[in-house]
């Protein structure tokens, strides 16, 4: 039974180790803000961060995150004030709502980066998809967590 | 309207995780578990609590339409409740079905949400009002008309002494009106019209809102499956003894026929394991040698059949006589193809069987659908079903229905008393589904010497699903997707003829954001286009020179008034833009209605295409009718903007059937756009109008195809009549 530490914690999960990391996550840790939409690492619904590195989780074995520092939008979110998250309600940019925990995930590893992204930085550091074409909402949204770090705030 | 409390299983819905603030009463309670407290409803929609907490029921599905906001303002609107005390809620669909439809109409379809709702909600928010104000009044023992009711508080006006609403609500209830108060004109709203902030935004930018593929239950299991791999296949048989010992695998359950699919499900306490277990899991089928075989060939013999006199719609002049003097001709076929809704989150539905109950948890945009299916599969009667719906990770048209009720009600029968949860793999949902049908039309006209059109023909060719019903001047009994907005034609031609053939080719077809209009759109606005470079004019110029020309067409003053703001907001023909690129436009109304409500949006882009071809939309600017006024514009802001995107993806989608089967199977051969392809600039204007704006969720899709392949004919002189785009070589020198 592999140990993973997720948003700081330890799990022990009942899981095979080839088992993508997505659905340790959301069947055996039951955290499912993390979500499924392709399982082939085209979509960007299921990243994470590991070792603070954007991962699509659907395509990346249990195997592969044993030891490593995985952060799910549970972690980010728990924070309360997080310059990202808090851009995203600003701004509203969710409409269903299902890819922005990803979005959101792509965007902190993006400014991680690139404090002060260019709309063409951004064009290519956030490669999800979004069917509801939230796409110039993220884009401000982006811009504006990039404000608020340069304004102090922390990632 | 009674006021009494209702008897049935009353519950709070399950919407979101974890600490959410205020913004939603949240319990994980399984469906049909008793709430405690002391709620009061006056009626079906409204439960007011003594903490002056408002649950509104929103009798339509979130699908990201922002409709838990702009649904509950309408209530809010005339209750008068302090905002920041509304509670959105799901209704209970069982309620609805058991209480004659009590909600009216629960699927989301057609850009619905706000049209089926406004009316209505507007209504039940003044009468529980009204009646809080005659519990107040009767309090006090003073006039009804001495009472204000404002942010939550009933206040007398002479003497200045007040109640809140939760301290009356026990009161209202056994209220009974004379008569239904007056709701508010537009000019008179206060909340409904203003930028609200969407309610669901922090749970989603959160991870903490729950779609029905979350919805977690202790003891659940969790099921895929494999569907036909052929549409013309049939499961002939499967071996599950590989896959039996796999280490959590419970069973596999046959879902031959059911749903109206043809399939096989493995069951496991996982939903990887189950997953896993079926790539272990031999599957046969038959397949029979039967049409439809090929989308190719399909398309091929529709554009044939549109070379042939169909129904007509229209017969307007002396078409004949009319393109026997003409002066000019001009031939096109146009032609869009077969595509899918791919929406984020797969299907998916959780049920629960005992011979007494069956409990359903999926996200649907048609709760109605969803019950009935699963009393036909269950063989139980609608009392002893319960479903329970949730947010929708995109619905498009796609969430209706696609089988996936009745698999997971088989499935739940083979292990009774347990939750289990099928979920489709990806490559499932996208080849099994009913898709978005293809369209051809034929556009013949001819232009006098001056350029402008005395005979226009135009012959629809598509795929329809649905009964017929009679549409259009000539009353043609038809399919009304297929000849949606062709049946009357704003632009004036003294002679013209609109014919529609209504194909049933066999292919799994269904409703896809904006349905018919999408081919209808495409034809039309493209063919003026030509005309207009045809007859050496501005395409925006000669488009108003047309409708101006139109004397039949209502609505037309509207349209021009569309154009003129369009110009405006998109420059216009103001800048010499170099060869390479150019401005394009399209213009419709989406259900050319009655004389109360429209919805006209204009489009107009700007591309670039470089030599090598590749093409770039550099801004966009869209003409939206307001109408008499919006609900929340904030949210119809997100949904035009969403549906650019949408619609400009469109472009490269294509699904295609060879040998029976559907080619794409994920987003890497079902592009899908990403941020880079959409324009930084997206200008949005309002057409305020005298009528009611008819809906959003679809109005735009058809416009930015005809608009971009305008734009490429302005850039770079090659006129694109077939979608997708790569089948046209954009490369020029």
């Amino acid at each position: 039974m592999p140990t993973l530490s997720i948003n700081g914690v330890k799990h022990d999960l009942d899981v095979e180790l080839d088992t993508p990391l997505l659905w340790a996550l959301r069947d055996a840790a039951g955290l499912t803000g993390t979500k499924y939409g392709c399982g082939v690492a085209q979509c960007g619904a299921c990243t994470v961060h590991i070792d603070g590195r954007a991962a699509r989780s659907c395509a990346t074995p249990v195997e592969a995150a044993v030891g490593a520092e995985i952060t799910t939008i549970e972690g980010v979110a728990a924070r309360g004030d997080h310059p990202v998250v808090a851009a995203w309600i600003e701004r509203d940019v969710p409409q269903c709502g299902y890819c922005q925990p990803g979005q959101i995930m792509a965007a902190c590893a993006l400014l991680a980066e690139n404090a002060a992204p260019s709309d063409a930085d951004i064009d290519d550091g956030m490669q999800n998809i979004c069917r509801c074409g939230c796409y110039a909402d993220i884009r401000a949204a982006v811009h504006a967590a990039a404000a608020a770090l340069k304004a102090g705030a922390k990632l | 309207m009674s006021g009494a409390p209702q008897s049935l299983d009353r519950r709070r819905f399950v919407i979101g995780a974890g600490l959410v603030g205020a913004a939603f009463a949240v319990a994980a309670t399984p469906v049909g578990a008793q709430n405690s407290g002391a709620p009061v409803e006056l009626g079906p929609w409204i439960e007011i609590h003594p903490d002056d907490t408002v649950i509104i029921r929103i009798g339509k599905s979130e699908i990201g339409q922002g409709v838990f906001t702009s649904n509950a303002m309408m209530v809010c609107e005339e209750l008068r409740c302090d905002w920041k005390h509304a509670r959105p809620e799901f209704v209970d669909p069982r309620r609805h079905m058991l209480g004659k439809l009590v909600y009216g109409r629960l699927e989301t379809t057609a850009a619905s949400s706000a049209r089926d709702g406004r009316e209505i909600l507007q209504q039940v928010g003044a009468s529980a009002r009204e009646r809080l104000k005659a519990a107040a009044a009767a309090q006090w023992n003073v006039p009804i008309a001495e009472v204000e009711a404002k942010d939550s508080v009933l206040t007398h006006q002479p003497t200045g002494r007040s109640l809140r609403f939760g301290e009356v609500a026990t009161d209202a209830a056994s209220v009974k009106l004379d008569g239904e108060p007056k709701i508010k004109t537009p000019d008179q709203f206060t909340l409904m019209g203003t930028r609200v902030a969407r309610l669901d935004s922090a749970m989603k930018a959160r991870g903490e809102a729950i779609y029905s593929v979350d919805f977690r239950l202790p003891d659940m299991l969790f099921a895929s499956l494999r569907m036909r791999p052929n549409l013309n296949a049939a499961l002939k048989s499967y071996d599950f003894e590989a896959a039996r010992a796999l280490p959590g695998v419970l069973g596999a359950v046959d879902l031959r026929g059911v749903g109206g699919q043809e399939g096989v499900a493995i069951v496991a306490n996982s939903w990887w394991r189950a997953e896993s277990a079926l790539k272990k899991t031999p599957i046969e089928w038959s397949v029979e040698k039967r049409a439809p075989e090929s989308s190719a060939a399909t398309l091929a013999r529709a554009g044939e059949i549109a070379d042939t006199r169909g129904l007509a719609l229209i017969a307007d002049g002396d078409a004949a006589a009319a393109f026997a003097g003409a002066a000019k001709k001009f031939d096109a076929r146009y032609e869009t193809p077969m595509l899918t809704h791919a929406g984020m989150e797969t299907v998916n539905c959780a049920a629960r069987y005992t011979p007494d109950r069956l409990e359903l948890w999926v996200g649907t945009q048609s709760p109605e659908t969803a019950m009935k299916s699963a009393a036909k599969a269950s063989g139980l009667p609608m009392e002893k079903i319960f479903l329970q719906n949730f947010f929708l990770g995109g619905g498009f048209g796609g969430r209706a229905g696609r089988g996936e009720i009745e698999q997971a009600v088989k499935i739940a029968m083979a292990f009774p008393g347990k939750p289990v949860k099928l979920i489709w793999p990806r490559e499932e949902e996208m080849r099994t589904n009913a898709y978005h049908p293809f369209g051809v039309t034929r556009c013949e006209a001819e232009l006098d010497a001056e350029g402008k059109p005395v005979a226009i023909k135009l012959v629809k060719a598509g795929d329809v699903t649905g009964e017929p019903q009679a549409i259009g001047p000539l009353k043609a009994v038809v399919n009304g997707q297929n000849s949606r907005s062709i049946y009357d034609l704003p632009y004036g031609v003294p002679a013209a003829l609109v014919d529609i053939h209504d194909m049933r080719t066999g292919f799994p077809v269904g409703i896809w954001r904006s349905v018919g209009d999408y081919h209808n759109v495409f034809a039309i606005e493209c063919f003026v286009d030509e005309l207009a470079r045809g007859a050496g004019a501005d395409p925006l110029a000669y488009r108003k020179a047309l409708l101006a020309a139109g004397t039949k067409y209502w609505n037309r003053d509207h349209w021009i008034a569309a154009l003129d703001m369009l110009a405006k907001a998109a420059r216009w023909g103001a800048d010499t833009l170099p060869r390479g690129t150019g401005m394009g436009l399209a213009i419709s109304d989406h259900r050319r209605p009655g004389r109360t409500d429209s919805s006209i949006c204009a489009v107009a882009v700007q591309v670039t295409v470089a030599k090598d071809g590749a093409l770039k939309v550099d801004r966009a600017h869209v003409v939206f009718e307001s109408g008499l006024g919006l609900i929340n514009p904030l949210v119809v802001e997100q949904q035009l903007r969403g549906q650019m995107s949408w619609a400009l993806g469109s472009l490269w989608q294509e699904v295609s059937v060879e040998n029976g089967e559907v080619r794409q199977k994920n987003f890497g051969d079902y592009p899908v756009p990403r941020m880079s392809d959409i324009p930084a600039e997206i200008t949005i204007d309002y057409l305020k109008t005298d009528r009611w704006n008819q809906g959003v969720g679809e109005m735009l899709v058809p416009m930015p195809p005809a608009a971009v392949c305008n734009a490429i004919h302005a850039a770079i002189g090659k006129r694109i009549r077939t979608l997708p785009l790569r089948r046209s070589d954009l490369t020029w020198t």
